[in-house]
């Protein structure tokens, strides 16, 4: 008998079948990883589990025993905890009180701080985390914030955690630390699903692997006698084509140039200079500067120094607006916030996007509605153009915004992660697009932490550590690129240099 | 220096000493205006707003908005007063009468909202109209109350040195002071802070944040009957016209004392200090004497805004 076992588990939305069906079962002392492409079903399963969704139909036993958990206290009380991609706790509270929520130990006059604080303690410390609780969560670090999530789950005795896409928000260091303690947790003879999109995370931790595809369970693999090949192909039903190579940029002249882009104390002066087409590729540890040098390119931020040349004429940029009429425009790394209205169907946010082209020409709905079906069939969108926003997985959403940003036909572009929580397929589909955009023309600013990826689409790959440009290498591979990032590295050339033409391709 | 920073971050030291500086100032134009005197009638002739301030304020907090509360108040005002007059009732007994009402008044729009999922303004303002039509249903004239209990109690006075507090100022500092207690550590003031704060969150959390709203409802609309008995007390009458606007001065006093309109953050002591800086305002209106009734209403719109100016400069100051 195991901890959880699911049979038949359907769920449909209005014309969507987003579960079909779904066989699961999770031992003690396990993890079972859960993946699928955007939109295969995954959240919703995790849903159900924790009580967020109900199932149309299907079997739902933890311990053997038939249960319906209607909403996350009651399937807490089933010992069913839940990790969420966004880590979700009440800003204002302190860590103490949001880990203790609902169950504050009282006297009669009210709560007893000192022993909320000291259970609290106890609770983090177990999982060997120290931290002052009493400070507000909205003041530590995201990766804290988590394990407090986790803590949260354990000390409410869940026997059972659900992760969904829970590295989505986290730096590399604070996401090895998660794994050490998933492993610690799997010795504890916890029962663990894991979602996740990274095969590479799925590889190094899980015991076994259920593949999903269209709401389908299209098999459960032991991840020792599997590889990420054979799940790749379940995920996609076909085998993955080879990422497409890169072209050999055809280093024209810099159209752009920034010289001594600059945020006191976040960001010393960097300069870059781009060829149309070519993709320059910004690496660098979480807090080396990534972002905020994204934001500082587009003056998402006030106090922005230095100069932006386009054509060879500097121009006044205030504002990410100011940026777009230029023709630079920024994806942030954290799209949630402000990337998309979740009220407003695909084709409506797509429209956005293009109206802000053609400021008096009316895009007629034949027109918007052919834009959507465009973008939805090249990024591999799982959704209909009249679908809302909101009610799309968290994937297609993100692929939504890169849609948008794509279809205003901008000439320097800026991804900050662009490929975070998308499923390696539509990974493939995007570094197409992306190629097929810069062969048109299009300079992209392409910011990753998964270097292969970087390495695959940059020649010029800029170096920053700690809020500085460290180092400009040209053609450099994933190890050269590690030993630079950690401060290693000297052997590079001056941020100005330009890729001579034919380079490595031509050798 | 960092200490006056740090300090100066919390939206209710702001509010302190920017009132502060007001007081100061107007003391040094008008005689005999910081006094105890002046004070302890300050607290008695607010002590009605001050209660539906309350119930604002925790609707707020807990991420939601009530606008029936100006027309809650004068139907229990007079209905209470009707209930006294013509009924025969006991003062205290029809007042609890009363406050059941705007609980279960209450707690029947917040039922609305969660169940039906409809915005809290539309629920609320339909609420607003509502509740002022039962008022005008139960009297349309006001309504003169006399009785002995209500005598005893319009006398009676807590004397703290040259302080003077009635029975409505002491209910109103109690009031405040169970809220401030409830708010930091009291298990459902965290409930409440957690449901405005992260909705999402509580949810995941396995609080019911339906529930917890629900229950706000009920208690706004109960201080808001509570601000109608107090009317009731303070002028020996009740008035379906009475209380028209009391929400929006309510939700305005809890703005200044630091409650957030987005939810999750908010003082009850704040609100008790917005409650003070209208009064002090009207105060010191009517000390300069010399204004017409409608030149009253633009003085204290200026004088509120300038407050809020003040505040958001010396805000900016700080942070920078
Ligand atoms: N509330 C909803 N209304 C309508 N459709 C929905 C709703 N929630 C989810 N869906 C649909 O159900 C399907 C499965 O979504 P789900 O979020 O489970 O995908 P996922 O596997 O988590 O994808 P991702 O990797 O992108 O997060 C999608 O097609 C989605 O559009
Ligand atoms: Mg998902």
């Amino acid at each position: 008998m195991n901890p959880l076992e699911l049979a038949g588990i359907e769920k449909r939305f209005p014309g969507v079948v987003a579960l079909d069906g779904v066989d699961l079962d999770v031992r003690a002392g396990e993890i079972h990883a859960l993946v699928g492409q955007n939109g295969a079903g995954k959240s919703t399963l995790a849903k159900i589990l924790t009580g967020l969704e109900r199932a149309d139909a299907g079997t739902f036993s933890v311990d053997g025993r038939r249960v319906r958990p209607r909403s996350p206290a009651e399937a807490l009380a089933l010992g069913i905890g839940a990790i969420h991609q966004e880590v979700d706790l009440v800003p204002e509270l302190s860590l103490a009180e949001n880990l203790l929520l609902g169950r504050e130990p009282l006297r009669w006059w009210g709560s007893d701080r000192r022993e909320l604080a000291s259970r609290a303690r106890r609770a983090l410390a177990d999982l060997g985390v120290e931290v002052d609780v009493r400070r507000a969560a909205k003041d530590v670090p995201l990766g804290v914030q988590q394990q407090v999530c986790i803590a949260r789950a354990l000390s409410s005795d869940a026997r059972i955690l659900i992760y969904d896409e829970p590295t989505a928000s986290l730096g590399s260091a604070e996401v090895e630390r998660l794994f050490a303690q998933m492993r610690a947790l799997r010795e504890r003879g916890l029962a663990q699903v894991f979602v996740a999109h990274s095969l590479e995370q799925v590889f190094a931790l899980a015991d076994r692997i259920t593949v999903l595809r269209d709401g389908k369970r299209v098999g459960t693999f032991v991840a020792r006698e599997s590889s990420p090949h054979a799940i790749v192909e379940a995920m996609l039903g076909a085998a993955l084509g080879g990422a497409p190579e890169r072209r050999a940029s055809t280093a024209g002249h810099a159209w752009f140039e920034a010289r001594g882009l600059a945020r006191p104390g976040v960001l010393a002066p960097i300069d870059f200079a781009l060829a149309p087409g070519e993709v320059l590729g910004v690496v660098g540890l979480v807090g080396s500067g990534r972002t905020e040098l994204a934001r500082a390119l587009v003056a998402a931020d006030p106090g922005v120094h230095g100069e932006r040349l386009v054509d060879g004429a500097p121009v006044r940029v205030t504002s990410p607006r100011a940026a777009a009429r230029v023709g630079l425009w920024l994806s942030p790394e954290d799209r949630k916030v402000d990337g998309l209205c979740l009220g407003l169907s695909v084709r409506e946010n797509l429209a956005l996007g293009v109206q802000r082209r053609a400021r008096f020409a009316r895009v007629s709905r034949a027109e918007q509605t052919e834009l959507a079906e465009r973008w939805i069939r090249a990024l591999g969108i799982a959704a209909t153009p009249e679908q809302r926003v909101g009610t799309l997985s968290g994937g297609n959403q993100q692929k939504v915004i890169l849609a948008r940003l794509l279809a205003a036909e901008p000439r320097l572009v800026v991804l900050d992660e662009p490929t975070r929580g998308v499923d390696v397929g539509a990974k493939a589909q995007l570094e197409a697009r992306i190629a097929e955009c810069a062969e048109r023309g299009l300079s992209v600013l392409f910011i990753s932490s998964e270097l292969d990826e970087v390495v695959r689409r940059a020649r010029r790959v800029l170096v920053l550590r700690d809020r500085r440009a460290e180092v400009l290498l040209v053609d450099a591979d994933v190890a050269a690129l590690r030993r630079a990032m950690a401060g290693g590295e000297t052997a590079g050339t001056a941020p100005h240099t330009m890729v001579p033409p034919g380079g490595r391709d031509a050798e | 220096m960092s200490a006056l920073r740090e300090l100066a971050r919390k939206p209710l030291a702001l509010s302190c000493a920017v009132f502060a500086v007001l007081v100061v100032l107007a003391g040094a134009r008008y005689d005999g205006l910081v006094s105890a005197a002046v004070l302890s009638n300050l607290i008695e002739d607010n002590a009605e707003l001050g209660l539906a301030a309350l119930g604002a304020t925790w609707v707020l907090i807990g991420g939601g908005l009530d606008l029936s509360i100006g027309s809650v108040c004068a139907c229990a005002g007079i209905g209470a007063a009707k209930l006294i007059v013509a009924g025969g009732l006991d003062p205290f007994a029809a007042f609890a009468l009363v406050v059941g009402g705007g609980v279960a008044f209450g707690a029947l729009q917040g039922l609305a909202i969660e169940r039906l999922s409809l915005p809290p303004f539309l629920v609320t303002l339909a609420g607003l109209f509502v509740a002022r039509a039962a008022a005008l249903s139960i009297e349309l004239e006001s309504l003169a109350v006399s009785h002995p209990t209500l005598a005893a109690l319009g006398d009676a006075r807590l004397r703290v040195g040259e302080l003077s507090i009635g029975p409505l100022g002491l209910a109103w500092l109690g009031a405040t002071c169970l809220c401030a207690f409830a708010l930091a550590s009291s298990r459902f003031g965290r409930r409440v802070r957690a449901v405005g704060g992260n909705a999402r969150a509580a949810l995941h959390f396995g609080l019911a944040p339906a529930r917890v709203r629900i229950e706000l409802y009920a208690l706004s609309a109960g201080f808001a009957a509570l601000a109608g008995c107090a009317h009731v007390v303070y002028g020996g009458s009740g008035s379906a016209i009475a209380a028209s606007g009391l929400e929006l001065e309510a939700i305005a006093a809890a703005v200044v004392g630091g409650t957030s309109l987005a939810g999750g953050v908010g003082s009850a002591l704040g609100t008790a200090l917005g409650v003070a800086l209208f009064g002090f305002i009207q105060t010191v209106i009517l000390f300069e004497g010399t204004l017409g009734a409608g030149w009253t209403r633009v003085a204290v719109g200026g004088l509120f805004l300038g407050f809020v100016a003040l505040r958001k400069v010396l805000e900016t100051w700080v942070r920078r």
